[in-house]
């Protein structure tokens, strides 16, 4: 697991620019033969040991939030923009790879002690932040970089104690990683799956993947934020590593089908899997674009807790991963 | 209608547990349809036959402004967060019903600075709280008085029962008539939106209510009556009528001394804005229910407005 974990991880995938990852996920899954759409997704019909009763679909989505570069000044630095949702607090000093060819770049923001008392206390502006290439001017930045290229963080896959991860792009390539190898396996019933694209900028993938299938029910593999560190409250913390993956009763963009979430929490407790409802209305995945496309659908979220997501040291309890992969395939024996 | 308006109101709770509410209309419009049924989404779907070609679909909203239990505390109260567009001001200090029956009292404590979700906190008489993912909104009997009626989620019982008693009436439509009982319509339309891509309507009006002046205090600029008849919404935040189908619905409640006030509203956003972007070439307008203090314990709604968009519906469906 940790294998295929950390080389997924590895690879940059920013919303719009997933290609690596397909690629990865296509030969992870061989002899399966995928189809890509317009759009990136790429998409199987797995056949399990029996039709299914509805036409059933699970996704995960490829990408992750990066950046994407918008501007060479004269002096040779990077203005950027960000992919997705990225807190900008966290950026000054991180290590980033910019490119197809993965150039090491630093982002710089103005030197604390040349900050005014208000300046430091306020978070930091995107527009204010540049990436350091050690470029001396823009005709030298100019050779290796161009307006566009996009940029991943620079964070290499660490274990964390025995069971806990940190890296990058956890969320979702851990949800691709638990639906390509469910995919290694016969399981109960056929399905449709789908590894999507753009996700972490409004679900784009996923809604073209789901409105051409039209599943009546889903599945979606995803990451969600864990805040059980420091000194949150319990009531706060939305969910916890290592107490199994998170089952969502109502998100930003999803209020999920009660019945489907009942038989998935049924379903963890017969088979001994450990399992926690997500105790925060926050976030969003694309379930909201796959529950309304075409002509509706029910659908589940099966997340696995992620501290710090979002950022370059996101952290997961690979059991928690395991778990949610044990528990899809049970899943999949009561669908038929 | 007061009754019909009282059976709904008992039964209705937030979006995403519509389900009680789809059972109760189901039983009392099953001999008045062709077809009923409910799909993924859980809306339901009222389907009559018309004389002529073509698809006229009207959406209503079954959901009601409420909260979700996000928390469960070691002494038994719960953590909520707000659902489709509920404010945390206006629960404050009243009693909640959840989807098993169960009662209990939303409050801030008394040193919270403000009513925020984040502060507030709902309290049971019993040793059972209610699970997390529950959802509740306020426990009310609604009152009738002259020509209003008043209490929290009057507004969506009275737009739910205009078009149920619509239904009722209507014997043939001129085409035929799709009636969108919808489930999420205040979270986004998610109902409306996936009941038109598999109508595919050729109009859809939608019924809803909106924030009425014409009262003590009420803000004075640009917002229709209470008493002035039910309110033609021409345009909001994302939606613009279709122009030919505004004029027909004027039109038809000229030619029936219908009371219609015409309505333009800043912000808001009708359920019917998402219709165009699930199916192509569709007319779209919506019929608002002019609603003093709208959200609150205390809205109330005029009887005689109440009936007008019921007659203008049933005018529009049949002629």
């Amino acid at each position: 697991m940790e294998t295929a974990i950390r080389y997924l991880t590895s690879l940059s995938g920013v919303s719009g620019d997933e290609k690596k990852v397909c690629k990865a996920l296509m030969e992870r899954v061989l002899p399966l033969e995928g189809q890509i759409d317009a759009l990136g997704n790429l998409s199987y019909d797995v056949k399990g040991k029996q039709p299914a009763l509805q036409r059933l679909m699970i996704s995960a989505h490829m990408d992750e939030v990066g950046f994407i570069i918008t501007h060479i000044t004269d002096d040779g630095y990077l203005k950027f923009s960000t992919v997705g949702g990225i807190d900008a607090r966290v950026l000054p000093g991180k290590s980033v790879l910019i490119g197809e060819n993965q150039l090491q770049g630093v982002i710089g923001s103005l030197a604390i002690h040349l900050q005014d008392t208000a300046q430091r206390k306020r978070a930091p502006k995107i527009e204010n932040l540049y990436i350091d290439i050690g470029a001396k001017d823009k005709a030298m930045a100019e050779q290796y970089v161009t307006v566009g290229d996009y940029v991943t963080f620079d964070s290499p896959f660490r274990f964390l104690g025995s069971h806990r991860v940190k890296a990058k792009a956890l969320d979702d390539r851990v949800g691709c990683y638990i639906l390509s190898e469910l995919m290694k396996e016969e399981q109960a019933v056929d399905y449709h799956a789908v590894f999507t694209t753009m996700e972490e900028i409004g679900c784009i993938g996923a809604a073209a993947a789901a409105d051409a299938y039209k599943p009546d029910i889903a599945i979606i593999l995803e990451g969600t934020t864990a805040s059980d560190s420091g000194e949150t409250p319990r009531d706060q913390q939305v969910c916890r590593l290592g107490e199994g993956p998170v089952l969502s009763f109502m998100d930003r963009g999803t209020i999920y089908d009660k019945s489907f979430l009942k038989l998935a929490i049924d379903t963890a407790k017969e088979q001994g899997i450990p399992v926690q409802l997500k105790e925060a209305v926050a976030g969003g995945n694309e379930a909201s674009a796959v529950q309304k496309a075409g002509f509706g659908c029910s659908v589940l979220a099966i997340s696995i807790p992620c501290r710090y997501i979002h950022s370059p040291a996101s952290v997961m309890d690979l059991r928690d991963v395991a778990a949610a992969k044990k528990l899809v395939s049970a899943l999949l024996q009561k669908l038929i | 209608m007061k009754q019909t308006i009282t059976e709904i109101r008992k039964v209705m709770s937030a979006a995403g547990a519509e389900a009680a509410t789809a059972k109760v209309l189901q039983q009392m419009l099953q001999p008045y349809c062709d077809k009923l049924y409910t799909d993924p989404m859980g809306n339901l779907i009222a389907y009559k036959k018309g004389k002529g070609e073509g698809r006229f679909m009207v959406s209503v909203g079954m959901d009601l402004a409420g909260v979700i239990v996000t928390n469960v505390m070691e002494d038994g109260t719960v953590r909520v967060d707000g659902v489709g567009g509920a404010a945390a001001d206006k629960l404050n200090y009243q009693t909640l019903v959840f989807e098993n029956g169960q009662t209990g009292v939303f409050y801030t404590p008394a040193d919270a600075k403000e009513a925020t979700f984040k502060e507030a906190y709902v309290d049971f008489a019993t040793d059972a709280p209610a699970r997390l993912g529950s959802c509740a909104t306020v426990q009310t009997e609604l009152r009738f008085c002259g020509d209003r009626i008043s209490g929290f989620g009057a507004s969506g019982a009275c737009c739910l029962a205009a078009v149920c008693q619509m239904l009722k009436k209507v014997e043939t439509p001129r085409c035929d008539l799709f009636v969108v009982f919808a489930a999420q319509q205040r979270v986004g339309a998610r109902g409306t939106a996936v009941a038109a891509a598999s109508i595919a309507p050729g109009e859809c009006i939608s019924v809803e209510p909106t924030a009425a002046g014409g009262y003590s205090g009420a803000p004075k600029c640009g917002v229709v009556k209470l008493g002035k008849g039910v309110a033609l919404r021409l345009r909001d935040a994302k939606m613009m009528a279709d122009a030919s189908l505004a004029e027909e619905i004027e039109m038809t409640a000229k030619k029936k001394t219908i009371l219609l006030q015409r309505e333009v509203a800043a912000e808001g956003e009708s359920a019917v804005a998402v219709v165009p972007y699930k199916c192509d070439g569709v007319r779209i307008a919506a019929l608002s229910l002019p609603t003093a203090l709208c959200g609150s314990a205390a809205e109330w709604i005029s009887l005689s407005d109440l009936q007008a968009c019921t007659d203008l519906l049933r005018a529009m469906v049949t002629e």
